[in-house]
């Protein structure tokens, strides 16, 4: 063998070896990344369902019931307005009702996180109060389309907004509406909601229970059918 | 001429173990993102946390892929590059500075929109903005070390 001849052998041997090396290094890498996927799927939620004894109060006649209010599946959401989460839920529902709608109860309950939505509590308080009228779900609704919109104003500016949905969209009576809105009694309502969450250790929003028993946020429709499905069968399978 | 044993003056060995460590830890950082995003919790608010404004916004993925899981493939083409690089493949400095750059501008734009649009911070997006950063400052200092080693070595060369 001649002297480059060998020189080319020994680049060649080398390069193999760095090749080698390198794909050692990717293997390492890949095995840090599989680590990472079974930790985060291993790991506790962080906000894992309460325990059996944390129960939330019993649905009151006078609470904001739709769908179908007859069935024996019930599925009540702890919600804050301006919670960018709950706004993904409202559209999410949306989708869930087309479906359920007439098979399942579903309830909104207030849990306005005050400490970091500073117009959580008013929006709650423009629904009650436009519900005094008869009009909740229309004001939840309205109130959730334009999240965006009031979440970054002002308490003033923001209770303005909702003034003018009541007076221009929902064609309520305004001042009945305003008086209702600074009332003790809608303040109530919306803190009563919230006192009931937190004793049940509800401490995020949205937060669902289906049947009593707090569920894990599904993330997608999909999510939803499959508990909605199963609490269906079992109550089919509690009527026989 | 031999030029690489020589070269290899310029650049401390340690450093290039450094910036690999960097680059390993925001591979493991994005790849957290990544698992968070496909496995994770689905986003809500809390009182202690805030809410998961970032990792749940539109912005949080392109055409349904989370940015995250670009940074895993990014994080892990610079390591192969950068390993390389220590192994003596000295050719692959060029694709190092044209990714980490990339990599730099990126998330300058990702910066911003946390900033300006949403107004609110990802802790591990954070922790991948600055790896990203050191390992374009990192890269750029190799790039010079290099360069300023050639000329003393070859002081007629461009």
């Amino acid at each position: 063998m001649s002297n480059k001849e060998k020189t080319e052998a020994r680049a060649l041997r080398r390069k193999s070896r760095s090749i080698k090396k390198a794909a050692i290094w990717v293997a390492v890498l890949l095995g840090i990344a599989g680590l990472t996927f079974f930790l985060v799927s291993k790991s506790p939620e962080d906000n894992t369902p309460g325990t059996s004894t944390d129960t939330i109060p019993d649905v009151a006649a006078d609470e904001w019931i739709k769908w179908n209010p007859n069935s024996p599946v019930t599925l009540i959401e702890y919600s804050d307005f301006q919670c960018p989460a709950c706004g993904e839920y409202y559209k999410l529902l949306n989708a869930v009702k087309l479906e359920y709608g007439d098979k399942v109860r579903f309830v909104y309950r207030h849990y306005p996180l005050a400490q970091i939505h500073f117009n959580a509590n008013a929006a709650a308080k423009a629904s009650e109060a436009a519900g005094l009228q008869g009009k909740f779900w229309e004001m939840h609704d309205k109130i959730f389309e334009t999240q965006e919109l009031w979440s970054s104003m002002g308490a003033s500016d923001a209770a303005a907004v909702f003034a003018g949905y009541a007076r221009d969209i929902l064609r309520i009576d305004a001042d009945r509406y305003l008086a209702d809105f600074d009332s003790e009694s809608v303040q109530a309502k919306v803190t009563e909601d919230f006192a009931g969450g937190l004793r049940a250790g509800v401490n995020a929003t949205p937060t669902f229970y289906l049947n009593g028993r707090q569920i894990r946020n599904p993330s997608d429709i999909v999510g939803f059918r499959s508990l909605l499905d199963e609490a269906l069968a079992d109550a089919e399978a509690g009527n026989q | 001429m031999k030029l690489s044993p020589m070269l290899k003056q310029g650049i401390s060995k340690t450093f290039l173990i450094i910036l690999l460590l960097i680059s390993v830890i925001g591979f493991a950082d994005a790849t957290y993102l990544t698992a968070k995003h496909y496995l994770g919790d689905s986003v809500t608010c809390s009182i202690l946390k805030g809410c998961e404004t970032v990792t749940g916004s539109k912005y949080s993925t392109v055409y349904g892929v989370p940015i995250a899981l670009f940074g895993v493939f990014y994080y892990l083409f610079v390591s192969v590059l950068l390993f390389l690089y220590m192994e003596g493949v000295r050719g692959v400095l060029k694709f190092l500075v044209l990714s980490t750059t990339t990599g730099f501008f990126v998330t300058l734009g990702l910066i911003y929109i946390q900033a300006f649009i949403l107004e609110a911070f990802c802790l591990f997006c954070l922790i991948s903005a600055l790896s990203s950063t050191a390992l374009f400052v990192g890269v750029l200092y190799v790039l010079k070390l290099n360069k300023r080693s050639v000329k003393r070595l070859m002081p007629n060369a461009k």
